[in-house]
């Protein structure tokens, strides 16, 4: 079986400093590298049937919302089977995030996405990528 | 038979003193290691001992200053990370020299960054010139505070007690 090739995505080059959850908290948040960075870099992924490694290491630090609003919003538009399945966390820094959204982040949004409670978007956002009746689609 | 001046030696008297100065020896030689070892030994104890209560010394200021509104949101993540490096190679090399481990502290330090950081009181306020955190936020915090002065006591206990 041929092995997906590998498109690496590091953090740091969106931000060595990190924010917090929602972008009118302040700037680089969780909320902000979603839509403006992960949500098309994993659609692009699934589209070329490319595995998405996201590399957190290297930052000045995080504050465990980013991680959970980024993180999160993914496993909502795409579904938890979809996004295990396509991305690999590299933490070495700090193992502990990557247990944290592997087993809290992920069951915790997978929840949010069967129980339709949709992510909080504080700012108007560009169309984003999300998977519905097993279609990609883009939506606001 | 040997004969010094005017004392005469048995062959059993010669093995007697050859004896007592071996064993005299022998005494003296295990006193210096074993004195040197035990000294070795409390030396490692008192660094681990001065690196922990480093440790503790540094939560301090940083609980004042989350208590005063004197530390930023960023400047609150940064020293998580750092802390949690510190740990890492605090809890190696306490496992590597004297079998025990932090483990436990680390977990806690774990639990009170994702805590601190996922409240909404830190996010909200996370570009302001200090985190301003409600009392019932600041109530978790001191038994986190607790909790790990706790942590740290049990930690001196366990290296002053270790047999190493």
């Amino acid at each position: 079986m041929e092995s997906k090739k590998v498109n690496q995505l590091f953090v740091t080059q969106y931000s060595e400093y990190p924010g917090p959850r929602y972008c009118v908290q302040g700037p680089f948040s969780g909320e902000d590298y979603y839509h403006k960075v992960l949500n098309s870099e994993f659609y692009k992924a699934i589209t070329n049937e490319e595995k998405l490694q996201i590399n957190l290491d290297g930052t000045a630090g995080y504050a465990s919302s980013f991680l959970d609003e980024a993180l999160g919003n993914l496993v909502y538009d795409f579904g938890e089977i979809a996004v295990k399945n396509n991305i690999f966390i590299v933490s070495e820094q700090e193992p502990e995030w990557k247990e944290m959204i592997l087993n809290d982040v992920f069951n915790q949004w997978e929840q949010r996405r069967k129980n339709i409670e949709a992510p909080k978007k504080t700012i108007d956002h560009p169309d984003h990528f999300t998977i519905k009746d097993v279609k990609i689609t883009k939506t606001t | 038979m040997i004969v010094l001046g005017c004392v005469q030696l048995e062959t059993s008297d010669i093995i007697s003193i050859i004896e007592t100065i071996v064993t005299a020896a022998i005494g003296i030689w295990i006193g210096v290691v074993v004195q040197k070892n035990q000294q070795n030994n409390r030396a490692i104890k008192e660094y681990f001992i001065d690196e922990i209560n480093s440790t503790n010394e540094k939560y301090n200021t940083f609980f004042e200053q989350v208590y005063e509104q004197q530390i930023t949101g960023q400047k609150t993540t940064e020293w998580f990370k750092i802390m949690n490096n510190q740990f890492e190679i605090f809890d190696l090399n306490l496992r590597k020299e004297i079998s025990i481990n932090a483990s436990t502290l680390k977990g806690l330090h774990i639990e009170f960054r994702n805590f601190l950081t996922s409240s909404e009181d830190f996010n909200n306020a996370f570009t302001k010139p200090g985190i301003i955190l409600s009392p019932v936020v600041k109530n978790v915090i001191m038994n986190y505070q607790a909790r790990i002065k706790s942590e740290v006591v049990n930690i001196i206990i366990a290296i002053n007690k270790s047999k190493k």
